[in-house]
Order: C-alpha cells, then structure tokens, then sequence
C-alpha cells in the first residue's frame, strides 16, 4: 500500500488541489450567499450542496429561526421583558404565535451575524441611533405605510422628538419605544453638612458650580473626600455631558437638518464651564479618579455611598436607590439651566422597534407592534423597564404613578439627543477623543474644537452624500 | 546505477526501512486526521472568506465590493492603528513574562503534597472560573485610587498609589494586574509539567551530589522546558489578542467597548471589533485582523527558531 | 521544617488575593438589598439570607440549563479528550512529511482574533443547518482544538522515543501504545487538559448566545441573563447563581488535580 512514490506524488498533489477546491467553495459559497442576501439562485445552490454535501449530511434549506407557520420571532436585550411580551401577548392575542429570542441592546454581535447570514428575527428592539446606519444598508424597512394602519395607537401621539429623530430621507425607520430624561439628584444630608439649604438645590449651572464648591471636601493631603459634582460619575457620562453643555448654551452639535457643524459656536464655553466646574473641585482627572469603580450597578453608587453632592442621572436609577439605600436622603429636580437660557441641562437615550427586511412574516411583526403599543400592555411594561414611553399619553399614565417620574416626565417634552446619522457612533468617538484630550491631555481647547468639528462635518457629508434608502 | 543482478543486502534494508517510513507516515497522517477534516471543514472556509473580505467593502449587511489594496492602505494612514500596535505591544511585553514567573513561581510552591495543598491549587484557580461581573466588580473597587484596596494597602507602606483606573499611563498596568489575577491557569500547566518529571533523575543527580540549585536548573528546567515553551507560546498568541479585558476599564457607551481615557486601552483587537461590528467597517476590519495575523505568525516562528536551542524534548533523537 | 513553614507563610496570603472574587459573589449572593448599598462594602453580611439561592434557582428553569450545559459540556469534553490526544500523538511521536509545516497550520488556526471569523463560520453553521442546536458547541470540539493539541503534544514529546520503540518491538501498533503506554504516562497533561475543556465549555457564553435561540435549549451562562435588566439587576440573584455554577469546576478541579501525581517510574531505561 505504497503511497508516497513520486507517482504519488502527483496524487497528493491532486489531493491538495482538491482539499483546495473544497475551501474554496466551503468559503465562496457563504459569500456568494451573503452577496445574492439569502436568496439563493440554483447555481449557488447546487454549488452549496456539492460543498456540504462532502462534508455534512444534513444541509438545511431552512435559514433557521422562523418556519413559515406565521411564528413572530422577536428579539428584545432583557430576559424578563422578552418573556413578558409572550405571556401578556398569549392573553390578549391567542391567535399570534411568538418567539422571543434574547436580543443584544450594547452590542451588534449577534444582529450582524443574522443579518449577514440573512435570517434576522421579525422584528428587534435596538437602540434609536441604529437607524441611519441599517437603513443605507438595506436592512430595514420604512414604516410610513405601516404606521398609518396602526390600530391601538396614534403616531401624532408619539413624542414630537422622537417622531422626529425616526425620520431620515423623509421616511420612518423605527418604532419608537422607550426615550430617557436625566434630572437632577441631591444628597440631602451632605448639603447640610455644607451649610447649605437642602430644601433650595441649586436650579443654575453658576449657582451648582458655587454650591458643589463648597460642598467638596478634600482631607488633609488634599485628596477628595467628598465630591460636588463630577460629570465622571453619572449619566450622561463624561464625554456625552458636552452635548448637555451645547444644549444648555441653547446650541447644538450640528444644525437641524443635519448639514453643519455647529459645535464650534459654543464648544469653547461649554468645555470652559466643565473645566472650571472640574479645577473649583480639584481637577477632572482627581474627580474621574475618585469616582471610577464605585458604582457596583445601577443604583449602588458613588451618590448612594454618599460619595457624591449633585448628580445627573436617568429615570431608571431612583428606584434602585429606593431598593438599596432605603436611609439616603435626596431629591430629585429637573436638571439646571445655564442663565440666561431657559433649557434644562438633560440627555436623551431609548431604543425602538426595528423590522428587518429578510425577515419572514412582517404582518405578524406589525400586529406584535400593535399590541405592545396598546395603553395596557405598554404602561405595564414601561413599569418593568424603566423607561419612559415613547407615547405620550401613555407616558402620562406612567408619570402619575410616581412624583418622582414626573421630575422626570417634566422635560420629556423637549430634551436632545445625539444626531442620528450614518456613523453616528463614528460622531461620538471623535468628541470623546476630544474631550478627553482637552480634559486629561491638557491639548488646547481651540484645536481641539476645530478637529473635532472637522471630523463631524466629515461624517455628516457622508451621510448627506448616500441615496435616499428604499426601505 | 548498479547490477540490478545482485540483490544487495543495504537496498533491501533501505526498502524495509523505507517501507517502515511509510507506514509511520500514513499512520501519521491518519492520527492527525481529525485535525486535517476540521481545518477543512469548519476552519478554512472562514478563514479564507475574512482574508478575502479584507479586499471589499464589506459592511456585513451587504454584498462586498472588490476594493483591492485599499483598506490596507487606509490601515497605515490611520492613526489609531499605530496606537493600537503600541499599547498591544505594551501589554504583551508586561503581561507575559510576569504571567509566566508568577505563574512558575506559584506552581513551584504548589508542586508538593503537604496538607492542604489540594485546597491552595484550587484557590489560585479560581479567579479564573468566577464569572467576569463579579471579578470586574470588585477588581474596580480593588483599583479605586481613593477607597480602594490597592492604594490603601500602597499607602500603609508608605507609598502613593497611582490613579489606576484612570490615569492614561496607568490603565494599561491596571489590565495587566487583572491578568495576573488569570494566572491560575498556566500555573496548572506549569504543575502538570513538574509532576511529568521522573523521579529517577532526581534521585541519579542527587547520587552525583547535585544540591537544591543545580537539580533546579539542571533537571527541573530541562524537563519541563517544553512546557515553557507552550506557556510562552500561548501567551504571547493571547496576549496579543487581548480585547475582553478592555471592556472593564473602557468607559462604554451605547455599548461600544470604550478605549479608556486618551485610547490608553485602544488594543488591535479592540481596534477591530469596534471597526467591524460598531462601525461597519468589516472589510476594514479583517484587513487589521489579517495584518495582526502576520505579526502574531512572525512573532511564534521566531519562537519555533529559538525554541531548537533551549527546548529539550525526550523523544526527539536526531532526525525526529 | 522551616521551609513548610515559609511555604504556607507565603501560600496564605496569596489565596485570600486569589480566593476574594468567589468569596465576593458568595458574599453578595447572600445579602439583603439594603446590605448590598451599604458603603464601604461589608464582606460578611449578617445575618445571610440563604433563601436568595431558593428565589434565584426559581427565577428561570435552571436545572433544565443546568442539564444542557451538562450535556454540551461533557460531549465535548470527550471530544476534546480524544481528538487532542489522537492528533498530538501523530505530532509529537511520528514523522511523517510535512509534520512541522502542519503542526505551525495548527498554531496559526489560534492568531486570527475570532471576530473577524465570527460572521462566517456563523453562516457555516447555518448553511449546515445547525442553528439552535448543540451542534456548534460540541461538533468541532471532535476535531481537535489546538490550543489541546499544542499542549498533550508538548507532554507526549517528553516522553522517551525509547518506551515506544520497545513496546513496537512486543509488536503493539500506535493505537495500542498511545492507549496503553502514552495516555498513562500522560496523567498530569490529561487532567489539566480536562479541567481547562470542562471550564471553558461550561462557562461558554458567546457561543450559546450566537446558536441557540430558544429557551428549552438555553445554558447557564444564558440563564444567567434573566437577572440583567436595563435599569434594575437582581445583583444577589445574579451571584447565587453564579456561585452554583463555580461548584462543579471547583468538583471537576478538585478531582483532576488528585492527578497532578509525581513519579513517572520508568526503571530499566536509563542505563
């Protein structure tokens, strides 16, 4: 059984060749699949089948998750949310038959990868920014035709923002579903101890620089003992709490429609006002310091530790506090205002519905939607979440079960987000490479504004210059 | 050549010993079969389509474009790619060697069968089998420059700690403790090493009047300098790779893995999984993976080269 | 005598460093939530409410996760057992043309970081059919993961070529002398090799997270989940859990390193 004879030479290299052949095609063939989206043609097809069929016995034509008996397949990041939507729907709709699979919320992992392989679920809960981003890439549908058969819902009841944040090229690309406020946290007691009046938190960004001064105590090396406030602990989180600072200073980052930068209008003062915020109480790098490996989870933090003065922080954070710090005194008010603006320091965030354009039973997808939308389920499931709906009266309905929400409720009205653009986190990346040099590289603030503003402009031609998706 | 008449004695040896050969090779192959299917099956393919993919546009949601040479080019115009290399570079220079004396050194004090030692080795292994929240949770605390353990323990021995988690210079040393914190792991592999010594040459080097050192460095590290070898191997094929770790220092948000203050955590690694999955930039993506493939290749064969001086395997007679 | 004592002066300290994060989750598993907010944290909650693990076990079907994780776990633990030791014997003890080509193929499968190859090998899987299945988790584990093979190869070389060619002169076959000579020579090498395929595939997340989608199929690892809510985590939950699931390495640890067993006797080979 002689087979390495220079005769067989020529086999092995006839082997090779073909063991070549069949990576080749194990690996073409994925991407001739991924190319032609999930729809196979009979070559590729029969050019699948000679590949698996030497290697696997069993080549599903099925592209996985959905069969095509009317099953929703639904993604949604939380566990008990997911599960909820399937209980309540099966009361309420017995007829629709659902999936949930557990989702991601901050990661694109498993998305692109269903996405590429071309099965993605019916319809995703995802964070609001994703929409330019899927829709230029054909991923998603528009939802204009859809919305306007809505039964238990109205899009005119949809917060005037959020409606607007869902639009790009004149069409609807998510439902939206949850959207966040930040208010203003103070920690009573240690007001007093500062000798000021915890029944008067300050309501202006010149009067909480003054207050969180004062109320900074260092020990005797000069280490920070208790902190103001510091944009490091908190939400929005360090960089994010420029956007807050334009928008106090009644700017933006970029105009309205999305073709200017406009950040270099009040750039300057706003990283100015952080930074004397940060040297009246020790330095930023101090405070980022003090603060960063206090918070063990939402709602166990450097402010319940009793760490931190003021802090700015979402809706979802208060109840937690209730749950784990029963004995800490606070308040919560809206955000300050920058005088002589009127717009109360704030920040945005949620996710919404997507519906993926491979997937197999949209009209499915749409009754889902009209059920998660109705006032019942939806106020139940803003109570577990922890988010503010995106509906307002169903948002009003959420408020009125706690004063404390209202604080929150009160500026859903009319607070900002990010653009949302293609490359939207591209955008955030270069201000927070901005702001870090500002803060902790010490860069001059000028240069810094302007390449970061260049660098935002860059991205907003990009995505001016893509065609208006089909959706 | 020769008079094919006469069967010569060393040609019929030669053809036994040849025939010997090649059996030993098609059992060789056969052995290593499994490997070879899997490679082709499961391996190639999606090796070959990232490689392919780093000459598109690929963006994962949409049919790649052929762009040839471009994304590599954009690679060396990019300055976070240059970052990207130092900090990696930075971190597999510190976290290696320590890795491997620490590790060494805890499974030297482990290698002896004194009461208790069954609950220490399991000790030291277990930072590496507590799941990643809890670990990180308590390694911030740890590294809190002002509550933290860390710097307190510093400061009682009069020294200052440094801001660890957010100071630029700092991060990278922060990561590098965690790593230490996994050592449990090659300190088994080193154990496994120590218990495969025979006894025998102990006892022969000892009837030679070898004390304590010269048994250590004489049979201790020979015989287990195949184990060094791999610790070395894959400790510098992870560490290059290193990526997860950075997700507790960064500051993420919307949940893209942060690059800590100034990009001090910006890993090659890390650098492509925000390229690819957050951006879109797959074709980019795989063309930095591929790039960090060559350096990892070049990296390992000069280990292979230097390995043939200081690696001493018993069954490797000359010609084997 | 003094050196014991050294030895465990040392050992002491450094497994309290090594021990915190397991006593940390049990000690947060066992805390009421006003515990969990107090500031500094407290190490030893009093008193501990054991019944967090009865509510955290009844959270999610977990013995049905605990069962599929079982599953994967041991099946391709086998795998992993017998095609690492097959494929490292053909590295480590035969000559065969281009072995040390292929054996650096085998090291360079470990230098492509696995997200670039994420994407496709999942829509290989999925071209195979094999979503929502075990099959992504256990299948290639029978082909030999290289980080297995790289390491029984390394042990299998130190062993004497002697041993092999004596026993080949008694007239066993390769398959005889891996089995019956390489493999229990190989203890040591064997037990780690168990104890790293056992913690890797138990405490598996992306790849459960990627392959299955439907809750009867779930792992631990994704049960776990059920705890992780946007805005409230049930932190104790989450660590009782977690702490259960560390008990079965801490098991399988516990009984593989009875095999880190010094004395290999191979009289009669030297001299």
């Amino acid at each position: 059984m002689s087979r390495f004879t220079t005769r067989d030479l020529a086999s092995r290299r006839r082997l090779l060749t073909l063991a070549g052949k069949l990576v080749a095609v194990t690996a073409v063939v994925p991407l001739l699949q991924a190319c032609s989206g999930g729809q196979t043609t009979s070559s590729s097809a029969a050019a699948s089948s000679l590949a698996s069929g030497a290697v696997s016995a069993s080549v599903a034509s099925s592209t996985g998750v959905a069969k095509a008996t009317g099953t929703v397949v639904f993604w949604n990041p939380t566990q008990k949310l997911g599960d909820m939507i399937v209980q309540e729907a099966a009361k309420a709709k017995p007829d629709l038959k659902l999936q949930f699979v557990l989702g991601e919320y901050d990661s694109n992992t498993k998305t692109m990868a269903v996405l590429a392989a071309g099965n993605p679920p019916d319809l995703s809960y995802l964070g609001r920014w994703q929409g330019p981003d899927l829709a230029v890439r054909n991923a998603i549908f528009a939802m204009d035709d859809k919305i306007k058969l809505a039964g238990s819902w109205k899009w005119s009841d949809v917060w005037p923002r959020l409606q607007k944040d869902s639009v790009q090229w004149g069409k609807t690309w998510v439902i939206p579903y949850s959207t966040d406020t930040r208010a203003f946290f103070y920690n009573k007691t240690l007001m007093q101890k500062a000798g000021l009046d915890p029944d008067k938190p300050p309501t202006t960004w010149q009067d909480m620089v003054a207050q969180a001064a004062k109320a900074t105590t260092k020990d005797s090396s000069g280490k920070i003992n208790i902190i103001g406030y510091t944009p490091t602990f908190g939400n929005p989180p360090t960089y994010l709490t420029f956007y807050s600072m334009l928008w106090v200073l009644g700017s933006d980052l970029v105009n309205d429609d999305h073709t200017k930068v406009t950040l270099q209008d009040k750039g300057a003062e706003a990283m100015t006002a952080v930074k004397g915020l940060m040297d009246q109480q020790g330095g930023y790098e101090q405070a980022a310091a003090f603060t960063k490996g206090l918070t063990m989870g939402t709602g166990i933090d450097a402010f319940s530790a009793g760490k931190v003065v003021f802090g700015m922080n979402s809706e979802g954070v208060f109840p937690n506090y209730d749950k784990y710090s029963p004995d800490l005194q606070y308040g919560i008010i809206p955000g300050p205002v920058y005088t002589p603006n009127t717009e109360h320091l704030n920040y945005d965030g949620g996710g919404g519905w997507y519906y993926f354009k491979k997937a197999k039973n949209p009209d499915g997808a749409w009754q889902l939607t009209d059920f998660l939308m109705g006032k019942d389920f939806y106020t139940n499931y803003a109570d577990q979440s922890g988010g503010i709906p995106a509906l307002q009266t169903v948002a009003q309905a959420w408020g009125a079960k706690d004063k404390r929400r209202e604080q929150f409720l009160a500026t859903a009205a009319t607070v900002h987000w990010i653009p949302i653009v293609v490359g939207t986190l591209d955008m955030l990346n270069f201000i927070s490479t901005m702001w870090d040099d500002i803060l902790i590289g010490k860069k001059p603030m000028d240069q810094e504004l302007k390449t970061a503003a260049d660098a935002v402009q860059g991205i907003l031609d990009k995505n001016n210059a893509y065609p208006p998706p089909q959706g | 050549m020769n008079a094919s008449a006469q069967v010569i004695p060393s040609q019929a040896r030669r053809r036994r010993a040849g025939g010997m050969a090649r059996r030993e090779a098609i059992e060789g192959y056969l052995f290593i079969l499994p490997w070879i299917v899997g490679l082709i099956v499961f391996t190639a393919g999606p090796f070959l389509a990232g490689f392919l993919l780093s000459f598109t546009d690929y963006s994962a949601l949409q049919a790649p474009n052929w762009t040839g040479l471009q994304n590599y080019v954009k690679v060396f115009h990019d300055q976070n790619f240059y970052l990207s290399i130092f900090n990696t570079l930075y971190y597999v220079v510190l976290s290696v060697p320590l890795g491997m004396v620490i590790g060494f050194g805890l499974a030297l004090l482990l290698n002896q069968k004194i009461p208790g030692i069954a609950f220490f080795r399991t000790a030291f292994y277990m930072p590496s089998i507590v799941p990643a929240v809890p670990s990180i949770m308590l390694f911030l605390w740890i590294l809190n420059d002002r509550f933290g353990l860390l710097n307190g323990f510093l400061s009682s021995i009069g020294i200052s700690g440094p801001d660890w988690l957010t100071s630029p210079s700092w991060t990278k040393p922060s990561l590098v403790i965690w790593s230490l914190w996994q050592v449990g792991g090659s300190m088994i592999i080193y154990l496994a090493g120590l218990q495969s010594v025979p006894q025998e040459l102990y006892e022969a080097a000892s009837i030679d009047g070898a004390g304590a050192g010269r048994k250590f460095w004489h049979v201790t590290i020979p015989m287990i300098s195949p184990t060094i070898f791999f610790v070395l191997t894959i400790g510098i094929i992870s560490s290059f790779q290193v990526f997860t770790a950075a997700f507790l220092l960064g500051s993420g948000n919307y949940g893209m893995p942060g690059a800590g203050p100034l990009n001090s955590l910006l890993f090659w690694v890390l650098n492509i999984y925000q390229q690819g999955f957050y951006f879109y930039r797959f074709g980019y993506a795989s063309a930095l993976a591929w790039l960090l493939f060559v350096v990892i290749m070049l990296v390992t064969l000069v280990q292979l080269a230097l390995a043939r001086r200081w690696v001493y395997y018993e069954a490797e007679t000359p010609g084997r | 005598m003094a050196g014991r004592v050294l030895r465990y002066a040392a050992l002491i300290p450094l497994s309290v460093v090594f021990l915190a994060p397991l006593v940390w989750m049990l000690s947060t598993s066992l805390k009421t939530d006003r515990q969990l907010g107090l500031w500094p944290p407290v190490w030893i909650p009093t008193p501990p409410v054991w019944l967090n693990y009865a509510h955290a076990w009844t959270s999610a079907p977990f013995a049905l996760y605990a069962r599929n994780t079982l599953i994967i776990t041991a099946t391709a633990m086998l795998g992993q057992l017998l095609s690492a030791s097959a494929v490292a014997y053909g590295f480590a003890r035969l000559r065969f043309p281009g072995r040390d080509i292929l054996f650096i193929v085998v090291l360079a499968t470990m230098m492509l970081p696995g997200v670039v190859t994420l994407i496709p090998t999942y829509i290989l899987f999925q071209k195979l059919g094999w979503l929502n299945t075990f099959l992504p988790l256990i299948v290639p584990a029978y082909f030999g993961a290289p980080f297995f093979i790289f390491l029984l190869r390394q042990f299998f070389r130190s062993i004497p070529m002697e041993l092999s060619e004596a026993a080949k002169i008694d007239g066993a076959s390769n398959l005889r002398i891996l089995l019956q000579l390489i493999l229990p020579l190989s203890r040591p090498a064997l037990a780690t090799l168990l104890i790293f395929s056992f913690t890797g595939n138990w405490n598996d997340f992306l790849g459960p997270l990627i392959y299955l989608n439907t809750q009867d199929k779930y792992t631990l690892t994704i049960g776990l989940q059920v705890f992780l809510q946007q805005n409230s985590t049930q932190f104790q939950y989450l660590m009782a859990i977690s702490f259960l699931m560390s008990l079965p390495i801490i098991v399988v640890f516990f009984f593989a390193q009875q095999h880190f067993v010094r004395g290999i006797v191979m009289s009669g080979i030297k001299g």
